[in-house]
């Protein structure tokens, strides 16, 4: 358990406008969303929303294509396997510890673990917000938007009509 | 695992421009007008499908719609494939295909089950206040979101100001204010909120203002020989050459592409905006949005009324904002009725290019707001955004004080996006920071006041106050896409308050030719790639 855990929800003084912005920030700096608008970007945070997730008593199935966490640990599993201990000496090969930043689904590191079915988790007795850009949400997105997304960095991802 | 796969992206965008039935008449030529818009502007693959019996199917080609063949099936996959080959254009270009039922304008095409339009562009006489439900039936999930419901307000310009009423009716209510404003969207302290716009707010922030002479219009479009585009012809003719102009605001408004500047405070700095602004237009970029406070809204108010002509008037108003400011410090009603009067009483909701003036809320009983002009004239906008206390005197309404914009932001950026539409921002700090820390400068004599006068004190002030507002402006500037900031300045501030030495302010702004060239090429690749 890390030493600040029992802070209060949230984890921390940003407000959820900050995490929004940060998320935004963040977003911009991949090359998926290099040359997307601010005022797309901002729409897509919008539109999906930024999430909350509790402690390791909440686990939250998840197929995010990006995903950002702007603050604190998130950590990532299996949905298949049991549920893990958090506690760091006793953490097994199929978590992966998301530290602050982007994760991208095709990631080597995340690829690596070969998720099924991934499902997120805070530590204990925090709550971590987070962003993530599910494949189904990517494939429900208008025209407009897909199209200010470079897809240069999952080359097997874009078929296009016709 | 698998990867993260995307099963299909069409490259194909599907707009449907939609109106009321009385509005049947301008349906037509208005999507010609803004489909060549839109293609003249992008370079990109446009079509306009209208349905009739039998539907028609036009292809943009260089300089005209064209129509090859037969409409194809009503199905997007199909509209995309027909658009694929344009000559000239690679494969994977971006395609829009405009629809419009002419006879019977708000019956929408009808897409095989599960196809949605991507956008659907409303031309409307009032703003809505939700995406109405037979248009969020046939667009995507996200109706609300991602510019994908455009109200175009048919607007018409405000009738002529008349002098002597607004005199009378200034000294009769005391210089009393009228105007209406949307509160900035703060922080939600409810755990868990991401501050989500509602639907009103984004449909204000998509909406396009077009100013349509009708009557001319419908007679230019029964007219039309159809040997060049219905664009050029309307462009070549000087009785409605304006409506080539408003279709070109309106095609960067429906994609996405519209291109905003946010200037920052600084009373007669604002007359640094005109060196930027002639940048743009050296560079080929237009500004469809000027978002200001204080000296910024200021000149922003007479570019987004007049165009760069308004900077004349500007200008030549200097020496008359001097004598003003005496008096302001008890009402600043003169800048208003001046202004007014000078842009011949022009309403911010009429307006095309968008006018964002921000001001700050001070109401008795409440915590203060962060707010935009959204109605009222010109004038009041400049004057509600520029009422820095003590020096200015307040602007009230509903016993709603209403201050300098600074306070509620420095510059404008995330403003000019969420609530003026803007895809493209550069942001401008048109007030210098010091260049030295003494801005009595490094001599003998200035070293001694500074070192060994209580006077060195307020230097010190004087100092920290310029870099203070250098510093939070360009803290307010890291989500734009461009920045000019103008060099220091040896003596910081002062020149704020020099309205009648514009001339001069406008000329050693220009000499910054390398920052503003460096700036505005940002802005534009950012716009471009849009």
């Amino acid at each position: 358990m890390t030493p600040h855990a029992t802070s209060s929800a949230g984890g921390s003084i940003l407000t959820d406008r900050e995490i929004a912005e940060r998320i935004m920030r963040m977003l911009k700096r991949t090359p998926l969303f290099a040359d997307m608008s601010w005022r797309l970007l901002a729409d897509l945070v919008r539109a999906v929303g930024v999430r909350r997730v509790g402690d390791a008593g909440a686990p939250t199935r998840l197929d995010f294509t990006v995903l950002a966490v702007p603050e604190h640990t998130l950590f990532l599993s299996d949905e298949r396997d049991d549920q893990p201990s958090l506690e760091p000496s006793s953490r097994v090969a199929s978590v992966l510890e998301l530290t602050p930043g982007m994760h991208l689904r095709h990631h080597p590191h995340i690829r690596a673990l070969r998720l099924e079915k991934p499902k997120i988790e805070a530590p204990r007795g925090r709550a971590v917000r987070y962003y993530a850009l599910e494949r189904d949400i990517i494939d429900r997105l208008p025209a407009h938007v897909t199209r200010a997304m470079n897809f240069a960095g999952f080359p097997d991802v874009v078929e296009e009509f016709p | 695992m698998n990867g993260p796969r995307v099963t299909r992206l069409r490259r194909c965008e599907a707009i449907w421009i939609a109106a009321d039935a009385f509005d049947a008449d301008i349906i037509e030529p208005l999507t010609h007008l803004v489909a060549a818009a839109v293609a003249r502007d992008t370079g990109r693959s446009v079509a306009i499908y209208t349905v009739g019996n039998p539907p028609t199917f036009l292809v943009w080609q260089g300089d005209n719609f064209v129509q090859k063949g037969a409409a194809p099936p009503l199905r997007l996959s199909n509209l995309c494939t027909a658009l694929a080959n344009v000559p000239g254009l690679p494969a994977n270009t971006h395609r829009y295909v405009f629809f419009v039922n002419p006879a019977s304008p708000r019956t929408p095409p009808t897409l095989p089950l599960k196809e949605t339009f991507d956008r659907v562009v409303f031309v409307t006489r009032a703003l809505p206040t939700k995406v109405p439900p037979d248009f969020a039936q046939v667009l995507h999930e996200f109706s609300a979101h991602f510019s994908s419901f455009v109200a175009s307000v048919l607007v018409q310009k405000s009738r002529a100001f008349s002098a002597l009423s607004a005199a009378l009716a200034g000294i009769l209510s005391g210089g009393a204010a009228s105007f209406g404003v949307r509160k900035v969207r703060d922080e939600d302290p409810t755990p868990g909120a991401v501050p989500d716009f509602s639907s009103e707010e984004l449909i204000a922030r998509d909406a396009c203002n077009l100013r349509i002479d009708r009557t001319a219009l419908k007679q230019k479009w029964k007219t039309w020989d159809q040997t060049s585009s219905f664009f050029d012809a309307v462009d070549g003719d000087a009785t409605v050459s304006s409506h080539a102009r408003t279709a070109e605001v309106w095609g960067r408004a429906i994609t996405n592409r519209r291109v905003g500047i946010a200037v920052s405070g600084g009373g007669a700095c604002g007359y640094r905006s005109i060196p930027l602004v002639a940048e743009c237009t050296n560079q080929g970029v237009p500004i469809d949005a000027f978002a200001g406070l204080s000296g910024g809204a200021l000149a922003a108010a007479y570019y987004c009324c007049l165009g760069e002509s308004g900077f004349d008037i500007y200008e030549q108003l200097g020496p008359f904002f001097s004598l003003t400011l005496p008096s302001v410090m008890y009402t600043t009603w003169p800048v208003a009725f001046v202004t007014n009067l000078m842009l011949d009483g022009e309403r911010i909701e009429t307006l095309e290019r968008r006018f964002v003036p921000v001001t700050t809320g001070l109401p008795p009983d409440d915590k203060p707001f962060a707010a935009v002009v959204v109605s009222g004239t010109v004038g009041d906008g400049v004057r509600a955004s520029g009422s820095l206390p003590p020096g200015f005197g307040p602007t009230a309404q509903d016993g709603v004080r209403y201050t300098d914009g600074g306070n509620a932001a420095l510059l404008p950026v995330e403003i000019l996006r969420d609530y003026g539409g803007a895809d493209a921002v550069l942001a401008c700090d048109i007030s210098p920071g010091p260049k030295h820390g003494n801005p009595l400068g490094a001599s003998w004599l200035a070293k001694l006041v500074h070192d060994y006068t209580l006077c060195g004190r307020l230097l010190d002030l004087w100092a920290d106050l310029a870099f203070f507002s250098q510093r939070a402006n360009s803290s307010f500037a890291k989500n734009a896409d461009a920045f000019a900031v103008f060099p220091p300045e040896d003596i910081p501030l002062v020149e704020s308050i020099m309205f009648f030495d514009a001339h001069r302010i406008i000329a050693k702004a220009a000499a910054a030719k390398p920052m503003l060239h460096n700036a505005v090429a940002t802005l534009k690749a950012a716009w471009e790639r849009l």
